[in-house]
């Protein structure tokens, strides 16, 4: 699927000191805090000599697969708004598969393209995309890599990275943990989609706050809860069936919230589950009492601020390697904003079939 | 206790003039067979955890069962009958999402909604079968191919954003909870007993069980063997319909997720073969798949109630269907001498 947004290429545009941060108020200030804090632990300079001073040619592009995925689907979106503020001409080049071997085609094709100006790529943090960012840096081509963070030196200089600090996030989220169980003692489950570096590293941060912030409360080894409903459900029952002392629970992925509100309804036993992505699902779940909260994955700001970073490269502006996000802990109070946004962004998503 | 395989294959075991042994017999009876393993199983799990025989998860462990249990009353007919079915999952979706457009898009009154989503169900079937009977396709190529149809049109309906809210007597099913367990539960109980008396006791169960022991054989006896696996692929879809929409009902929020179902025919076609249903077709019994599913989710818990690794529950469940599938091939060469 291409889809394009254009317009005016503006390169005075440049002026913006800190990517985001002309919008103060709701998501966005998650970038704003994360610009003038942590942003610059990490900062590599890297620029691409750029056009300076003179109007940005080609199409910038969004490569991501699985595309019809509504968490997806909000990022495709969030890239082309980031777009529209910069001036920027951008497609998407997204494709519903969801093999690795589907992305790579389709990245090593967007690369190849003549009016490939930059790209942000949906990459995972996969070492197999190594050869195309190459093959990018060949053709002065910068990249962008959201939500997935690696290692500086991973990938070639040509390529940076806007995500949440998954060493940090955790943290907050045992916090979290630990207020909401004050004074409890138990064990607290961790659950993931299936093992990836992502879901690996929050669970071993969410084990290591808790056992600093609370270490009378236990942290069970994480279990593979899997992406189907059910499935996930009967794994979590499971859990709760056998560690009868459970009092709460963590997922480190999108489906977790219904998981654990399943798994409480199935058991009829209340624990303070936590789960990722404020989709409105989760939104709900949060809102209704069946979960305590999510963590707001900065899904908007990451994929926006990959055209506001490849903007920047492409007029040859240093930018930092890392540009460290947050990803709050939302609970019920704090569901509002990002209803709101939802209630923007989904207006744009595919359409339903009309009758 | 229900029949391991037809009239036929018994007759052919005693023309051969063999008079089984009693470990023969009971190897050759899977029903028999598979209660081995499963208690030795469970009480392995209860050793390292004595949560695995409480009341709570003897009861949940019934309710998670019966989804697969429940496609698997299908599955069972339609692999006696020769062929395979990799669309259920695809289905569970389709359906789940279908009668929740319906609901919500077009303000349909719940119970249209829920019947035209089974009449959907059933034209997946029917698909299923013109594409295997007619056309002559594989039936792992056919059904795959209209599992990745199912699913884009369930991701296309909803845009691949759960379809909700939905009218609250949609929960109503999901929320029954007689003795503790569950509505799909006592369906899927009724399906074994209904399924098992139609292969034992009927002339449509000899048409199933002739069609899948020998088609050829079967259709030089005046058989209709393309009507007979119609059927079957058809109640499949059918089953897999009614479970999408129980699915759908069961929900913290109800809702048509497409996402329901997914890679959830693998765990049916494994609890199936794990229950003694021949992948060569002509074998099987309702009793034997229920008990596959359920060795199948006593397994699943296990793990996780006794603490393993979470890492070790694919592999498994990969060993239990080789062993399952092992067994199966080894009692087809006993029985072809």
């Amino acid at each position: 699927m291409f889809e394009q947004t254009k317009g005016e290429n503006n390169v005075a545009k440049v002026d913006i000191s800190l990517i985001g941060c002309h919008h103060a108020r709701g998501h966005h200030r998650q970038l704003c805090r994360t610009g003038r804090g942590s942003t610059r632990r990490r900062v590599k300079r890297v620029s691409l000599g750029g056009e300076s001073g003179g109007q940005i040619t080609g199409t910038f592009y969004w490569i991501q697969n699985t595309a019809w995925h509504p968490v997806h689907q909000l990022t495709q979106l969030s890239f082309l708004e980031g777009c529209a503020d910069q001036g920027l001409t951008c497609e998407l080049a997204t494709t519903d598969e969801g093999s690795l071997e589907a992305f790579l085609a389709l990245a090593e094709q967007t690369v190849a393209r003549p009016e490939a100006r930059g790209i942000a790529m949906w990459a995972g943090g996969l070492p197999a995309v190594a050869p195309i960012i190459e093959k990018a840096k060949a053709r002065n081509i910068p990249v962008a890599l959201p939500h997935f963070p690696v290692p500086e030196g991973t990938f070639a200089d040509n390529a940076v990275q806007i995500a949440a600090d998954t060493s940090k996030y955790p943290d907050d989220i045992a916090k979290a943990m630990c207020d909401r169980l004050k004074g409890q003692t138990g064990s607290v489950a961790v659950t993931q989609n299936g093992p990836n570096a992502t879901e690996n590293a929050v669970a071993e941060g969410f084990t290591a706050g808790m056992a600093q912030y609370c270490p009378d409360i236990k942290v069970l080894d994480p279990q593979m809860e899997g992406a189907e409903p059910t499935k996930a459900i009967a794994v979590a029952v499971s859990i709760m069936q056998a560690n009868p002392d459970i009092i709460g629970a963590l997922s480190t992925t999108g489906g977790g919230p219904t998981t654990w509100a399943g798994a409480q309804k199935e058991t009829g036993k209340e624990i303070v589950a936590i789960g990722m992505d404020y989709t409105r699902v989760n939104l709900d779940l949060v809102k209704s009492g069946q979960v305590y909260a999510i963590v707001a994955q900065p899904l908007y700001d990451e994929s926006k601020g990959s055209a506001e970073l490849l903007f920047k490269m492409a007029n040859g502006i240093d930018v930092p390697y890392w540009t460290v996000l947050d990803a709050p802990v939302v609970t019920e109070k704090d569901t509002g904003e990002y209803y709101a946004l939802l209630d923007r962004m989904e207006s744009k998503m595919r359409p339903t079939p009309a009758p | 206790m229900g029949r391991m395989y037809a009239p036929a294959e018994r007759k052919q075991d005693t023309a051969a003039g063999r008079e089984p042994g009693f470990f023969r017999m009971l190897f050759m009876r899977q029903e028999i067979a598979i209660l081995i393993p499963f208690v030795l199983i469970t009480l392995f799990f209860y050793w390292r955890n004595a949560a695995m025989l409480s009341p709570l998860s003897i009861s949940t462990t019934l309710r998670t069962m019966s989804f697969p249990g429940l496609i698997g009353m299908g599955m069972v007919l339609l692999m006696i009958s020769g062929e395979i079915d990799l669309s259920t999952g695809a289905v569970i979706s389709l359906t789940a999402v279908f009668a929740a457009w319906l609901m919500k898009t077009m303000a349909l009154p719940v119970s249209l909604s829920v019947l035209l989503a089974l009449v959907l169900a059933l034209l997946v079937g029917l698909g299923n079968a013109w594409l295997t009977v007619k056309v002559g396709l594989n039936s792992i190529i056919a059904t795959m191919g209209m599992q990745f149809v199912a699913r884009g049109v369930s991701y296309s309906f909803t845009s691949g954003v759960p379809i909700y809210p939905l009218p609250e007597s949609v929960a109503i099913l999901g929320n029954l909870r007689p003795l503790g367990l569950s509505f799909t539960f006592f369906l899927m109980l009724a399906l074994v007993v209904v399924i098992q008396i139609v292969l034992n006791q009927t002339r449509w169960g000899a048409l199933i069980y002739a069609t899948g022991g020998n088609r050829m054989a079967a259709e030089m006896c005046g058989i209709n063997t393309g009507r007979v696996k119609t059927v079957c692929f058809m109640l499949t879809s059918f089953f897999a319909g009614i479970a999408g929409l129980l699915t759908m009902s069961q929900m913290p929020i109800p809702s048509g997720d497409p996402i329901f179902g997914r890679n959830i025919e693998l765990d049916i076609i494994v609890g199936v073969v794990v229950g003694g249903v021949s992948l060569f077709g002509g074998r099987g019994s309702a009793i034997g798949t229920l008990l596959g599913v359920l060795l199948m989710q006593v397994v699943r818990s296990g793990l996780v109630i006794a603490g393993f690794d979470a890492y070790w529950q694919i592999p498994a469940l990969g060993a239990l269907l080789m062993a399952a599938a092992s067994v199966d091939v080894i009692r087809n060469r006993s029985r072809e001498r």
